[in-house]
């Protein structure tokens, strides 16, 4: 993590209703500068609709939100110059051709660096002449990310962008963002529900669960925090009770329980409940995942 | 980057996607319906107001209806995260094709322009063709087609955002039926398919007829775009364009479905009792729709003064007496059912015969107006010039019939009111009107006009 202090992305309190239900539900987030995090949760937690709100393309209800220290709404036009974004099945022209659709979005951009985008272009890989319709899921995926790169933004937002797209040209492409954007210094702000992946790039990392974020640490502190205790009993007790318990299951005489802000007083608590023996386990992003997103027990 | 190399790309985006080709083929009604083009050339600036009344709260909708899409469906596109403003985006795939299709109007509208300089020049002489041409009546024609091309569009658009599937099938059915087949002046019978659409002058019916076109015309382009299109933008924005054609095609076209359901009724020709009498005096036929016309019918009554006998023959509406000579030689004409010619016939009263003299197509205009004026007939019987409504505002189309080739020509259109003294030579006819000279050439059936203020300076 290369964080200086500066956030690339600030709320606060931002709220968003449909009707009376809220999808995003006074959320206070910052994504220190130069980081890559990822933005993880269920289908329907509102990492879309933040996004979409971050980026002018949706109304908040209340609360606040900036990008690159600017406010959203009033400072969109210039934010969307100095950002990257890439969704997820993003439309582009399907008639244009690769080689078009460059030209087109160049004119948008003040720092478009033509020497960069044709060095991404082979670096991807894509096929100037083609037009955007013939090219496979993937490529047009590649090709979003070259259109959202080029001009080199300051920070990069990616809204589910390998979702449908199969398990290679996933990583293909996340290594792709990744390398490219690491030799820059630069912020990635991406979404995904396929944590394991982001396991691989992210440094930091946020858990938004019913529009409310229930998680914002680096990726580290996320691992250390939470972890698995498993105790050996001879009769394992049926309710345990430990502070900070994300969640426990038995398994035969063994009852493992799952533990966030893990600490001296949590293996403390665990000995308590006298266990033959006790080992304390790191997580998977993806069991950590299902542990926070999962219903959290009274300690 | 200047706000030029955004406005640059996205006008070639937008003429990429096929503009072009949809204002060529927005022309198509001119091309297809040359018929339409001639319009009433008594407009006014009320066109305009229709116009502005209807585009401002389109606009309006248009552009809320824009907010939502972006809000709901077109996140993913990547025009909305461009960073382009918001308003250029929306005035590109507005504005200009809107410009494009007020431009193919026009182009509409100087071809029926360019109609109208033809007839004139022929019937009056160059200088009243080109005082028509460069008049206000000229550049309103070619305004108000732009206009009507320009709100179809808008609204057609307007629809297509705004308005769900089932919504517009069930307005593009009402509208059709509505809007199009019930409304007066849009049955495409009496003045042209087109004429009553443009024509405001008349009264407030005329003007709510007008606004009512339109919103059937949009009804119906948009229910041709909802049946046809599939929901990409793009397809979206050039079915929707489109629909402008097939509003004006369908408003052409499916008038002439409902003709016979608005004719069926005896109600709709009315026939006015009126008189002729020949030139000596000795003859008169009256016309009746009274006492003992049955339902469908109408009733000539030929009353012979010098033999002092009377005949009478019922005959089916419309027909109008063009000119009696005496017993033996009536002249009648007939509209027939496609509602642009007629029949003219000679009714031998004394033999109770009837028998067709020619035929005139491509005229229109009540039937049997009182007021229509008198034909007149050459001394030897072989041509007969009258006067035919022309539905066009100003005058009559004059036309020769030639009675034993049993043709007719226009010689002259909508510029006379009524027939003076015509005098017959053995070549040619000639009247005065208005201080003008005509002379028509009866064997090749070709008009010249000379003003007399220019003859008698000559002399």
């Amino acid at each position: 993590m290369s964080s200086n202090g500066k956030s690339a992305i600030e709320t606060f309190e931002l709220t968003k209703r449909f009707g009376k239900h809220p999808a995003v539900d006074h959320l206070s987030m910052r994504v220190p500068a130069g980081s890559v995090f990822a933005f993880l949760g269920r289908n329907g937690a509102g990492k879309t609709t933040t996004i979409r709100i971050l980026l002018d393309l949706l109304d908040r209800t209340s609360g606040e939100a900036r990008v690159l220290g600017l406010d959203c709404v009033k400072n969109s036009l210039e934010i969307k110059k100095r950002i990257g974004y890439v969704a997820e099945g993003q439309k582009m022209y399907d008639w244009m051709k690769v080689d078009e659709i460059i030209w087109f979005c160049k004119g948008f951009y003040p720092n478009w660096d033509d020497a960069f985008a044709a060095e991404l272009k082979n670096k991807l890989e894509l096929p100037g002449r083609s037009k955007v319709g013939e090219l496979s899921r993937g490529t047009q995926a590649k090709l979003a990310l070259l259109l959202a790169m080029a001009y080199r933004p300051e920070l990069l937002i990616l809204d589910e962008p390998t979702a449908g797209l199969d398990v290679l040209v996933r990583r293909d492409f996340l290594e792709g963002v990744i390398e490219i954007v690491q030799e820059e210094g630069r912020t990635v702000f991406f979404s995904s529900h396929i944590v394991h992946e982001v396991e691989r790039v992210a440094d930091w990392v946020g858990v938004i669960d019913n529009g409310g974020l229930i998680w914002c640490s680096t990726l580290e502190e996320l691992k250390s925090s939470v972890k698995r205790l498993v105790l050996g009993f001879d009769t394992p007790p049926s309710a345990p009770r430990i502070p900070n318990m994300l969640s426990h299951e038995h398994s035969g005489r063994q009852l493992a329980i799952t533990v966030r802000d893990y600490s001296e007083e949590t293996l403390a608590a665990a000995k308590a409940l006298g266990p033959k023996d006790l080992a304390v386990e790191d997580l998977s992003l993806e069991d950590i995942f299902v542990a926070l997103v999962g219903k959290p027990e009274e300690a | 980057m200047s706000a030029w190399q955004i406005w640059k790309r996205l006008l070639w985006k937008e003429l990429r996607e096929g503009w072009l080709a949809l204002m060529v083929a927005n022309l198509l009604p001119a091309v297809l319906f040359p018929a339409a083009a001639l319009c009433p050339r008594d407009s006014d600036h009320r066109e305009y107001l229709v116009f502005l009344v209807a585009i401002g709260p389109l606009l309006v909708v248009a552009l809320y209806a824009g907010r939502k899409a972006e809000g709901k469906g077109r996140t993913n596109e990547l025009a909305v995260v461009l960073p382009g403003k918001r308003a250029a985006t929306w005035v590109t795939s507005l504005i200009i094709p809107l410009a494009f299709t007020a431009l193919a109007g026009i182009v509409y509208g100087a071809l029926n322009n360019v109609l109208i300089f033809h007839d004139i020049f022929n019937s009056r002489g160059p200088e009243t063709a080109y005082k028509l041409l460069y008049s206000r009546l000229s550049l309103n024609i070619v305004l108000g087609w732009s206009l009507v091309f320009a709100a179809c569009f808008s609204a057609c658009y307007l629809l297509s955002s705004a308005v769900s599937i089932w919504a517009a099938l069930a307005g593009g059915v009402i509208g059709a039926v509505c809007g199009v087949g019930l409304l007066n002046g849009m049955t495409g019978s009496a003045d042209g398919p087109m004429n009553s659409f443009l024509d405001l002058t008349r009264d407030m019916s005329g003007f709510l007829n007008y606004g009512l076109a339109i919103v059937a015309a949009c009804a119906i382009g948009s229910l041709i775009f909802m049946l046809l299109a599939n929901r990409s933008s793009l397809r979206v924005r050039q079915m929707t364009s489109m629909g402008v054609t097939a509003g004006l095609i369908l408003m052409v076209v499916t008038p002439k479905l409902f003709v016979s359901l608005r004719h069926s009724s005896d109600e709709t020709w009315r026939n006015y009792p009126s008189e002729r009498s020949s030139p000596d005096g000795s003859l008169t036929v009256s016309m009746s729709d009274g006492h003992k016309a049955r339902r469908g019918e109408i009733w000539l009554s030929c009353r012979d003064y010098r033999r002092g006998m009377s005949f009478e023959k019922a005959f089916r509406p419309p027909v109008r007496v063009l000119f009696a000579k005496d017993v033996e030689h009536v002249y009648l004409a007939h509209r027939l059912e496609d509602r642009h010619s007629f029949q003219v016939f000679m009714w031998n009263a004394a033999e109770d015969r009837v028998s067709s003299a020619a035929t005139v197509r491509r005229s229109s205009g009540p039937p049997n107006d009182p007021w229509e004026p008198e034909s007149s007939l050459s001394p030897d019987g072989h041509y007969l010039l009258a006067l035919f409504g022309s539905g066009l505002g100003i005058g009559w189309d004059l036309w020769l019939i030639d009675l034993r080739m049993g043709k007719g020509k226009m010689i002259a259109a909508n510029s006379l009111y009524q027939l003076n003294d015509v005098i017959w030579t053995r070549k040619s006819a000639v009247f005065c009107w208005q201080g003008k000279l005509l002379t028509i050439d009866l064997r090749s059936m070709k008009g010249r006009c000379r003003s007399l203020e220019s003859e008698g300076r000559s002399i």
